[in-house]
């Protein structure tokens, strides 16, 4: 089966991806951080030296780099799913996928705590090119609390699909 | 802070547990990251690390830039350029390329550092798991380098993972 050509792609320039939601837990903020290799207090609360006790998340903000988890996986997900008007998927091989790139803005957003429970994604299609035979695909995610009175970031993230894939 | 300084971060080597804690954490589970064996059968001679976890490390390092210089980290962005692999080290450099106002600019650089063996008087004494599953690929022989150490010579493989640009905002 041949590439299809840039143009092809041009259909799902301005695609949206269903809406995606995230609950925010104080715990997986901490371990996150952890994992890492992150234990400034600003991200990061120790396990309580004492099994019994409870450790307090609520002073804590998420991690910066935290943003990958609400925002790259139900986007991955979603791919397969997309479709374009002759019915044919746009990527056709999972195992030709490729995360590329990814950018975080954080200015003027609102930082992220555990007291916001959830947070909602809206991701676009923003972008497709060819080159040195990769399909590309921009997107460009915004992630607020459910009202949108608060953004907690905007990302941009680039996949490529490699020959095979598209 | 100047234009031209640079700010360089040593993590690793990453562990099979470092993996681990980050797929727990991030809830990336993906089988490449945490099964040999299917990590194998894609033909990835063994498991990668999630280039999130790395991408990771540059958002720590910027993070700790902004904490020491009282101002807000405000964007990142990188592009995946090589894999990386349990046992390597990791270096990333954030150089300052620009001031204007109260927002700095840097550059990043993020390489790996795949240790292959330690020789001495000719002799291999030490292998690491690049070297015995072959993990360096053609495209990255040139990244092979050799420094002397107590142990003997030690020949490793140099690689670009991530380069980016980030900014942080003086309050």
């Amino acid at each position: 089966m041949s590439e299809r050509p840039a143009e092809y792609f041009e259909q799902f320039k301005g695609y949206k991806f269903p809406v995606s939601k995230y609950r925010i837990k104080g715990k997986k903020l901490s371990a996150f951080a952890a994992a890492i290799g992150d234990k400034n207090p600003k991200y990061y609360v120790p396990d309580p030296e004492d099994p019994n006790e409870k450790a307090d998340y609520s002073g804590i903000v998420a991690h910066p780099a935290y943003a990958a988890c609400y925002t790259i996986p139900k986007l991955l997900e979603a791919l397969p799913d997309i479709k374009g008007s002759d019915g044919e998927p746009m990527l056709r091989n999972i195992g030709k996928l490729l995360h590329a790139a990814q950018e975080y803005d954080f200015s003027g957003c609102d930082p992220l705590t555990p007291a916001t429970k959830k947070v909602y994604s809206e991701a676009e299609f923003t972008k497709f090119w060819i080159k040195s035979n990769i399909l590309w695909g921009e997107s460009k995610v915004v992630t607020t609390n459910e009202d949108k009175t608060k953004t907690f970031c905007k990302t941009t993230i680039t996949v490529g699909i490699r020959k095979g894939g598209y | 802070m100047e234009v031209g300084q640079i700010f360089t971060q040593i993590d690793g080597p990453v562990t099979r547990d470092n993996i681990k804690a980050y797929a727990k954490a991030s809830g990336d589970r993906n089988p490449i990251h945490l099964d040999e064996e299917f990590a194998i059968t894609v033909g990835l001679k063994g498991v990668i690390v999630h280039g999130m976890l790395y991408f990771g490390y540059i958002s720590r390092m910027m993070g700790d830039i902004a904490s020491k210089n009282n101002a807000k980290f405000i964007n990142l962005g990188g592009e995946l350029r090589g894999m990386l692999r349990p046992g390597d080290t990791v270096i990333t450099t954030a150089k300052v390329t620009g001031i204007e106002g109260n927002q700095v600019s840097f550059e990043i650089t993020q390489n790996s550092k795949m240790p292959l063996k330690i020789e001495k008087d000719g002799t291999v004494i030490k292998t690491f798991e690049g070297e015995e599953k072959a993990w360096v690929k053609e495209k990255e022989l040139s990244g092979i380098k050799t420094e002397e150490t107590d142990e003997g010579t030690f020949t490793y493989r140099e690689w670009l993972t991530v380069i980016g640009h980030a900014k942080i905002e003086l309050l």
